[in-house]
């Protein structure tokens, strides 16, 4: 179970949580779809993968 | 420094056996480090520290890592005094001044995955590996089964110590187990049979496992290692004539070839 809780970063605010569970994410159309372990996908509109790490098992994405 | 990784399916004795051999290599003027990589945590107790006095790795894993030298931050910088007091602020002194560091554990229902934890124990591994030769032995003392050989923490160690019972399935385990560290380059693979019963199952063993493993080692099914479990504290102090230490001599003496 390797899996990522993602945050999202906007204009310099405290980090807001959007997802847990993660296991893939990709970015389509300008958004960022997240992908969980039972397949639910949750988009993000307008916003790009700012930093991935496994230690942590966290992923940020940032609001353009 | 020689680095062995000891393996095999759960309750076949492994913390007992690299208990029981780090203490013997002290007493011998060895330094040992020994590092508890099964989230259940059970060394330490076998070495004579309670659950409460634990410190682990874990309890601190992004800030020792970026010592480490793991760090996306440019510019940093961590000198390798900095990182050494760091590092000796997790080494625990165990019974006969056995050094041992606890990876640690999961520490609540979905918290995940403990592959990072086993990031940061190579690292450290490395890290030691590459320095002054402060320890004449690395044992680790992996989770039960073959899964700790997926994230490459054994490779290029020196030893990997196979335990194994005399029955099917963990002979299944330590073949695989065997075959996983030949794989990462681990020099040779010594296979410990243990809580043998007769030389039924002597021969059972060595028809399962030859050709699998370099050296095989038998250990008789001993009560006192039994009695000492039950009680709560090692065979060394449970009792230090026992025949099963003449036993544990064998391994170390095979461990100690060059």
């Amino acid at each position: 179970m390797c899996e990522f809780t993602v945050y999202l970063v906007a204009n310099g605010a405290e980090k807001q949580l959007v997802a847990k569970n993660i296991v893939a994410a990709r970015r389509k159309d300008g958004n960022v779809q997240l992908m969980d372990a039972f397949g639910s996908v949750t988009p993000v509109e307008g916003a790009s993968i700012e930093m991935v790490n496994t230690f942590s098992q966290e992923m940020l994405l940032e609001k353009a | 420094m020689k680095r062995v990784i000891f393996t095999g399916k759960g309750g076949v004795g492994k913390t007992t056996i690299l208990s029981n051999l780090a203490r013997l290599l002290v007493r011998d003027g060895c330094k040992v480090l020994v590092i508890d990589c099964d989230p259940s945590m059970n060394l330490a107790m076998s070495l004579g520290i309670p659950m409460s006095e634990i410190v682990t790795l874990a309890d601190d894993k992004t800030s020792l890592q970026e010592q480490l030298g793991v760090s996306l931050e440019e510019h940093h910088h961590t000198s390798k005094q900095e990182c050494d007091h760091h590092i000796q602020e997790f080494i625990m002194d165990a019974s006969d001044g056995v050094k041992l560091i606890v990876m640690g554990t999961i520490p609540f229902g979905g918290a995940g995955c403990i592959c990072s934890h086993i990031s940061l124990v190579k690292l450290l591994v490395s890290y030691l590996s590459a320095g002054t030769e402060e320890y004449d032995f690395i044992f680790i003392d992996s989770q039960a089964g073959v899964e700790i050989f997926g994230r490459g923490l054994a490779s290029e160690f020196d030893d990997c110590i196979v335990i194994t019972e005399p029955t099917p399935k963990s002979l299944e385990v330590a073949k695989h187990g065997s075959k996983l560290s030949r794989d990462l380059g681990v020099r040779r693979q010594i296979a410990v049979i243990n809580k043998v019963e007769n030389d039924d199952d002597i021969r059972f063993c060595m028809q399962e496992l030859g050709g699998n493993v370099d050296c095989i080692i038998s250990m008789p099914f001993c009560r006192d290692v039994k009695e000492a479990d039950r009680c709560g504290t090692a065979l060394m102090d449970y009792n230090p004539k026992s025949d099963a230490l003449k036993e544990f001599l064998r391994i170390k003496d095979c461990i100690m070839e060059r």
